[in-house]
């Protein structure tokens, strides 16, 4: 049963890396940006939560989403639009610059030392399944998680403009030739990324007790390395190697012997190298893809 | 275009014009003799020395590398495991495991140490290359810097060699402002002298048409597989001058800001040249430090603004401006002879021994 409780543990990790790693991949498909200011906008979204802490709930959450999306939609058109026809290596560079500016921007503004958060005190409540723990706070990961899910799903397949995005992802050239608004499909991913952004901080924050400048730097790896190693420009790849990402190391965390645990992060790493020795285009290769 | 200029006058003219304003500014600063700017202008060269390194392969190749600064850690901590002095090593490695004990009863003297430091390393991102050169684009990219993530974890969580975050401390200081000029000539005079030979000629080829360059029967692997070593090694080399410069160090010396940095420094100075290795680091150097010393204690009629950060932030937003406004870098990718050979021509000797390396810059 304790294997049980662990893969439990690890499918609640899993479910938000899946949920991080969507948000940068979506963007990554729409214009082969790796955006490295994603982890920052998730900093930001931590923060934003510590400035609304005293407001009612919606509020808070309207709010974050909000402050969110306005950084991400800024972000696309101050930075990354100039550069957008630049070399993949400019704009990768670009958002290394941009995600420092707004770290240390942070930095400025809140201080070097972390803040604390408010604690939601319903979320860390423990329910027990026979000699299952199962948190408030995993089962509301896990229903979020599912619900952003559909509804992104729904809205690649079913609007006008998931149908635009859908289609600049497979050819953004021939998707401008027929008459898709690069500006607005790119403007619209930077929206949605930002959104998924907010609602990861949200989840990510309810679970921690504080939040530094340095917050974001951590989360934008693992999301980074999730949608290569799913699959870059496949959204169904990237939600696999964000999820694949948290199950590893959380199975690694419970399962190396007690001296080799501190290394865990080392081997999760070499899992994605030797994943990508294997698999350059990644678990689930979108066609036309270049990597 | 220069076209008959032979290699080797090429190589000394770039080695020369690249080098002669380092050796200028390193004695305008040794004679200023203030103590903080010798000190600055030592860390601006042995940084240009990991820079070099990263240009050599990825200037060359076109392949990001979040990876060479590993190499940089790992040449530090080598060279300081070896030339501590074996006297003090006992008490600074209580437990160090069995098999490597026998570091523990030597100590050499840091030039050789910085020499094995160099070997061992190239020999690391050999085996480590053999695989890593394979992939390209955003993998390779992932595929460094999860090995960056592999030694920075390693580095930090193996206290009985490396002793963790508790930093190296006990490192002969013996790096001076002179060493480190001199490291950065030769780090200069190599990275020209290897993309002016066939081999980086081949590597360059790769960045620049993969598949004609398949076509005319370069092994992609292979070119860039030695391009990784040299950049490596030469990378190892700034790594363990810096090592036996700062004297105390520890992983996150050498982790993501200073690959943020350094990538910074090359991206800024126009990928693709030497010259832009150069001239980014130079320019970011200078401009970090003034606005350093604005932020530490004012500067003429600024006066000092104090808050933690703003250095690192108007930095980087300096940075997206460039970025933004010149994508290619301030040397767009050109070397400074570019504008010497067109200017000049028939001034330059002419060679004879065309055929042996096709000159197309």
């Amino acid at each position: 049963m304790v294997w049980l409780q662990y893969v439990l543990d690890a499918i609640g990790t899993g479910a938000l890396y899946a949920l991080m790693t969507l948000g940068l991949a979506l963007v990554f498909s729409v214009m082969g940006l790796m955006n490295f200011a994603y982890g920052q906008l998730i900093m930001i979204g931590g923060f934003t939560m510590i400035m609304l802490r005293d407001q009612p709930w919606f509020v808070l959450i309207a709010g974050t989403i909000l402050a969110v999306v306005l950084v991400s939609v800024l972000m696309e058109r101050l930075a990354f639009r100039p550069v957008r026809h630049a070399s993949a290596m400019t704009m990768l560079i670009t958002s290394f610059a941009l995600a420092q500016f707004l770290q240390q921007a942070a930095r400025v503004a809140f201080g070097a030392n972390p803040k604390p958060l408010k604690q939601f005190d319903g979320l860390s409540k423990q329910y027990e399944l026979g000699s299952l723990r199962i948190s408030t706070m995993s089962i509301v990961t896990l229903v979020v998680t599912i619900i952003v899910l559909v509804s992104l799903a729904l809205l690649l397949r079913r609007t006008n403009i998931g149908i635009q995005l859908r289609a600049s992802t497979e050819d953004v050239e021939m998707a401008a030739l027929v008459g898709i608004k690069s500006n607005r499909v790119i403007a619209a991913a930077f929206v949605i990324s930002g959104t998924i952004a907010a609602i990861v901080a949200m989840l990510f924050f309810s679970s921690r007790t504080n939040v530094s400048w340095s917050s974001g730097e951590s989360i934008v790896l693992i999301a980074f390395v999730g949608s290569v190693i799913g699959g870059l420009g496949s959204m169904v790849g990237a939600a696999l190697g964000g999820f694949l990402m948290g199950f590893v190391y959380t199975m690694l965390n419970a399962l190396l012997p007690m001296e080799l645990r501190v290394f865990a992060d080392a081997f999760l790493y070499l899992l994605v190298i030797v994943v990508l020795l294997i698999r350059p285009a990644g678990l689930v290769a979108a066609k036309g893809v270049r990597v | 275009m220069g076209n008959s200029v032979s290699t080797w006058s090429r190589w000394a003219w770039l080695t020369g014009l690249l080098v002669a304003p380092l050796i200028v500014l390193t004695v305008l600063v040794v004679v200023l003799n203030d103590i903080s700017l010798v000190q600055r202008g030592a860390t601006a060269l042995i940084l240009m020395v990991v820079v070099i390194g990263l240009h050599v392969f990825s200037g060359n190749s076109g392949v990001i590398s979040f990876g060479t600064v590993a190499f940089a850690m790992i040449a530090a901590y080598t060279s300081a495991l070896i030339t501590i002095p074996a006297a003090q090593k006992p008490s600074l490695f209580p437990s160090m495991p069995g098999f490597l004990s026998w570091i523990l009863d030597f100590s050499v003297p840091v030039p050789l140490g910085i020499l094995i430091a160099v070997a061992f390393t190239a020999f690391i991102a050999f085996l480590v290359g053999i695989p890593l050169v394979r992939l390209s684009g955003l993998a390779a990219g992932i595929g460094t810097l999860a090995f960056l993530v592999v030694v920075t974890v390693i580095v930090t969580k193996w206290k009985s060699v490396t002793r963790g975050e508790s930093t190296m401390v006990g490192v002969p200081k013996e790096t001076t402002i002179w060493w480190a000029l001199a490291g950065a000539i030769l780090a200069i005079a190599i990275a020209a002298m290897y993309q002016m030979t066939r081999r980086g000629r081949r590597l360059i080829a790769t960045r620049e048409d993969d598949k004609a360059s398949m076509a005319i029967g370069i092994s992609i692997p292979v070119e860039r597989l030695w391009g990784w070593v040299f950049g490596c090694s030469i990378a190892a080399l700034g790594g363990a001058l810096y090592g036996h410069y700062i004297a105390t160090f520890s992983a996150s010396t050498f982790g993501f800001a200073l690959t943020f940095f350094t990538l910074a420094m090359l991206v800024i100075g126009g990928l693709g040249s030497l010259s832009g290795a150069v001239i980014g680091v130079l320019a970011v150097q200078i401009l970090s430090e003034f606005l350093r010393t604005i932020e530490t204690q004012g500067l003429g009629p600024i006066p000092q603004i104090e808050a933690p950060g703003l250095t690192e932030m108007v930095l980087a937003l300096i940075m997206l401006l460039v970025l933004i406004l010149r994508p290619q870098g301030l040397t767009a990718g050109r070397e400074v002879t570019d504008w010497i050979h067109r200017r000049k021509p028939s001034q330059a000797p002419v060679a004879a021994e065309q055929s042996d390396v096709e000159v197309d810059a």
